[in-house]
């Protein structure tokens, strides 16, 4: 189930949010990202980050970002994952009650095959 | 929900149809990988899904929400991944928008002389559900 999430800006500061931390499924991945709706000024970056479980931080490295499929659906080709991947999402909205709706559609999984 | 094709050989002329599957939600995400690409005389792979009733042997071809411009499938035409997303419409479309009980997917090559071949993969396709309405 994946149910859709609404992030709404209470002020202009530059946000920055956190999904959890999960394993990897395979070496490499498709990450879909469907944003249903996007009232920011600028728009709200996604990103995929990746570490080991024995590194610390909240951030690890840049796995990918997310480019445009047909909206609202966006892929990021991300490989050599290592064993944790998570999403980021940031913003700076331009007025309190700017906000974005997305979800995360299941990722394709797979390992290098050639 | 996994398709049954690791990575295969096709060649120039070549089609041929994965068994059926069930649905596994009203709209999809179908993506394969161009392995091995051995098609000097132009040949690209065409990978399009199917959909059909339990009982009712009729065929119809998918359309698709992305690429959403002609040819609506799956098209590999170079090394690497690509995706094809089909959506559930609140209206009809011909060819279909969305899936009945099963799914099956057609693999062509397109086009292309005696001699082109490719390896290809197609991954377990990924559904899902509509979270707002698709006209």
């Amino acid at each position: 189930m994946w149910m859709l999430t609404e992030i709404v800006a209470l002020n202009t500061s530059a946000m920055t949010f956190y999904t959890p931390w999960f394993p990897k499924g395979e070496d490499n991945a498709v990450f879909t990202l469907e944003k249903v709706l996007d009232t920011i000024n600028g728009g709200a970056t996604f990103t995929v980050l990746t570490k080991n479980r024995e590194a610390e931080g909240s951030e690890g490295t840049s796995a990918g970002s997310f480019s445009a499929l047909t909206a609202p659906f966006y892929e990021a080709k991300c490989t050599d994952l290592e064993d944790l991947v998570r999403f980021k999402v940031t913003f700076t909205a331009s007025a309190a009650g700017q906000g974005v709706i997305f979800r995360f559609l299941q990722p394709t999984w797979y390992d290098t095959a050639v | 929900m996994a398709i049954s094709i690791p990575g295969r050989r096709v060649s120039y002329a070549e089609t041929f149809y994965t068994d059926w599957m069930p649905r596994g939600g009203d709209c999809a995400i179908l993506r394969a990988q161009a392995l091995i690409k051995g098609a000097d005389g132009g040949a690209t792979v065409r990978i399009s899904l199917e959909t059909r009733t339990e009982q009712d042997a009729a065929t119809t071809s998918m359309d698709t929400f992305h690429p959403s411009s002609s040819p609506k499938l799956l098209e590999l035409t170079a090394l690497g991944v690509k995706t094809a997303v089909y959506v559930a419409t609140t209206g009809s479309n011909s060819p279909a928008r969305g899936f009945q009980e099963l799914v099956r997917c057609k693999i062509s090559v397109f086009g292309g002389s005696a001699g082109d071949y490719w390896v290809v993969r197609i991954f377990p396709i990924q559904f899902f559900d509509n979270s707002v309405p698709s006209s």
